[in-house]
């Protein structure tokens, strides 16, 4: 039974919900004092119940009190409460007198997702798989007390933090034609390194090429079903059966570091910005003043550690590949690199204006449509692909952006499925199961660092991401392009 | 009383820890944090470090203070076993702490946490107990 940290009535939010068609719902804004624009919150009325059981709309409402915002408090089907902003909320702020938020991208920043595709099948993979996931398992850090493989030096560490994904391909980790299928090419532009403090430098210096633990894994895939194949064909996904490996993972404790120094700065900023909120953990600073500014260029520093973290990850997947597979089959390609913790500064169309904004998406993606500039060559007819990860029993989506999404939500859809039961809850649900023997019942091999609390991680404790691919493609945000299942499975 | 207990959060944990006096508190809130982490046991007390933290109120000391054990864990590998407050006021706290570095091959690992947070924080007193909540993001 959860306890509420809060006393708040229950339901709040709720009753005022006005339901504009079966995926969309207004959060009016006279519905707290505040409110500079409405809420919209995307799903169908079976997630609606399960969302009006958390704070997460107040947090909705609350975003929309925040100098600066633009249009309106969005809510993903996949939202759930969060510090300060919810996860799954999308928020986007005027550059002259909008803020921006730590909180609105999340400790992790840029944690995200990639998808990597192989040339050979389920059939194929079937006798080297546990020696592969063995294999990964080793040479891919993961889980408390383990440092990376690779041993950096501060100036090395600058480099990351300036180039990213690029820093790991010019070091001979990675392939020139990766950073293409990379958000931002995997470097946001302006990231400074000596905005990064000591602190957050020092964890990330042994961290670089480390999976991280929770909810961040490695997983072999199979491709189960394809729902569009002319797009599927465009990212590489060809024929059900055919293997996939997903990474999610993110900046690891150098970003944790950064969004911590920067609440409290934001949080010591407040009352000389002369803002006020309805909740400490929105603290908040104004982009256009010296704390936002730097801010921006931590955080995009951070977002880079993470980039190359998973470009890092990738080589070494590569590498596992060639050791075990040998000239069986080639090593995968990178299909994309989507982060789902970021803030970015972008252009879009509100009313007739065309504007730049900083979107803050927190536990949501980044889904842009077919013709857009920023979606690149390669996939500029289609859109560039969006992952859904779901959890380790079930399956993960990759999905496409629509210009629809585009018009309403700068570009946004969701992350992926959102946590239905507590750690604690899930352990006394499974108590007795052996989570890793269950699934290589059902044909997934488990390695985990800590094999016992793989019961926090399992598919009860989600949300069926289905669901999720269910409202978000019934509100035209997106379209799906395949679904995939778990064959292997690693997480710290 | 129990020193620590862990309550129900959806997507992380949350964190009760008592104590007879604050910096009880703030030991027993550093001992469940490690337990959330490592299993306790297998802890050698051989790395001895002196640990301060600052903040702006009592409050966010706690955070601050679970924060500073996340960096040193990053930074060093390390992990508290036995912890003694020597200063503590209203912004500051230092303490002197001795525990192990973390070797998987030796420990039974846990969770990771990412950071203790503000969220649902309190710092509250009755008459004999002092109690703390605080929300890790796992």
């Amino acid at each position: 039974m959860s306890v509420d940290t809060e006393r708040q009535p229950q339901g709040h939010g709720s009753s005022s919900l006005r339901p504009l068609d079966p995926y969309r719902w207004e959060i009016p804004s006279d519905y707290k004092p505040g409110m500079r624009v409405p809420g919209l919150v995307y799903a169908d009325a079976a997630l609606l119940s399960q969302i009006q059981t958390d704070q997460a709309l107040e947090q909705v409402a609350n975003v929309a009190t925040l100098p600066g915002i633009v249009g309106r408090s969005i809510a993903m089907p996949d939202i759930h409460w969060g510090y300060g902003f919810p996860v799954g909320g999308v928020a986007a702020m005027r550059l002259d007198d909008g803020v921006v938020s730590p909180g609105g991208v999340g400790y992790d920043i840029n944690c995200g997702v990639r998808l990597l595709a192989a040339s050979l099948s389920h059939e194929e993979i079937a006798p080297h798989l546990r020696a592969l996931a063995d294999r990964l398992f080793k040479d891919v850090p993961s889980g408390v007390g383990t440092r990376g493989r690779l041993r950096l030096t501060q100036s090395d560490l600058d480099e990351v933090l300036a180039h990213g994904a690029a820093w790991a391909v010019a070091r001979g980790l990675g392939r020139p034609e990766d950073l293409a299928r990379i958000e931002s090419e995997g470097a946001i532009p302006g990231a400074a390194p000596d905005a990064v403090s000591q602190k957050a430098r020092t964890r990330g210096l042994e961290q670089l090429g480390t999976l991280g633990s929770g909810n961040h894994f490695l997983e072999v895939q199979r491709v189960d079903e394809i729902f569009d194949p002319a797009t599927a064909a465009v990212f590489g996904l060809r024929h059900p059966g055919q293997i996939t490996v997903l990474i999610h993972s993110g900046s690891r404790g150098l970003g944790h570091q950064v969004c911590d120094d920067f609440l409290t700065v934001c949080d010591r900023a407040l009352a000389r910005y002369h803002i006020a909120l309805p909740d400490r953990q929105l603290a908040c600073v104004p982009l256009a003043a010296p704390e936002g500014r730097s801010y921006l260029a931590a955080m995009a520093a951070a977002a880079n550690f993470a980039f190359a973290n998973r470009q890092v990850i990738t080589h070494w997947i590569r590498e596992a590949w060639d050791a075990v597979l040998g000239t069986r089959a080639a090593p995968p390609d990178l299909v994309y690199d989507v982060a789902h913790n970021m803030a970015k500064i972008e252009e879009h169309t509100v009313g007739a204006e065309r504007l730049r904004l900083c979107v803050h998406r927190k536990g949501a993606t980044r889904g842009f449509p077919a013709g857009h500039p920023d979606v690149p060559a390669p996939y500029r007819g289609v859109g560039h692909p969006v992952f859904l990860p779901g959890d380790m029993g079930r399956y993960s989506y990759v999905l496409v952006g629509t210009s629809r999404a585009m018009e309403e939500t700068f570009g946004s859809t969701p992350h992926g499925a959102g946590r239905v039961r507590s750690r604690g809850a899930a352990r006394r649900l499974l108590r007795g199961v052996d989570i890793a023997d269950a699934l290589a019942a059902r044909g997934i091999i488990v390695r985990a660092a800590s094999r016992g609390l793989l019961a926090e991680e399992a598919s009860e404790a989600y949300k069926d991401v289905a669901d999720v691919v269910r409202a978000s493609d019934g509100a035209g945000l997106t379209r799906r392009v395949a679904r995939l299942r778990p064959v292997a499975v690693i997480k710290g | 009383m129990q020193p620590f207990e862990t309550f129900e959060h959806t997507a992380d944990v949350g964190l009760i820890a008592r104590g007879h006096t604050l910096e009880q508190v703030f030991c027993n809130a550093a001992a469940g944090l490690v337990d959330l982490m490592v299993d306790p046991e297998g802890l050698r007390e051989d790395v001895h470090l002196k640990v301060t933290a600052e903040a702006a109120d009592r409050a966010g000391l706690l955070v601050a203070w679970l924060n500073e054990l996340l960096y040193l864990l990053d930074a060093q590998g390390f992990v508290p076993r036995r912890c003694r407050v020597v200063e503590l006021r209203d912004t500051m706290l230092a303490a002197e702490v001795s525990g192990d570095t973390v070797d998987p091959a030796r420990h039974a690992v846990r969770r990771m946490i990412k950071a203790a947070t503000y969220h649902g924080l309190s710092l509250t007193r009755t008459d004999t107990t002092w109690e703390a909540k605080v929300i890790l993001d796992v």
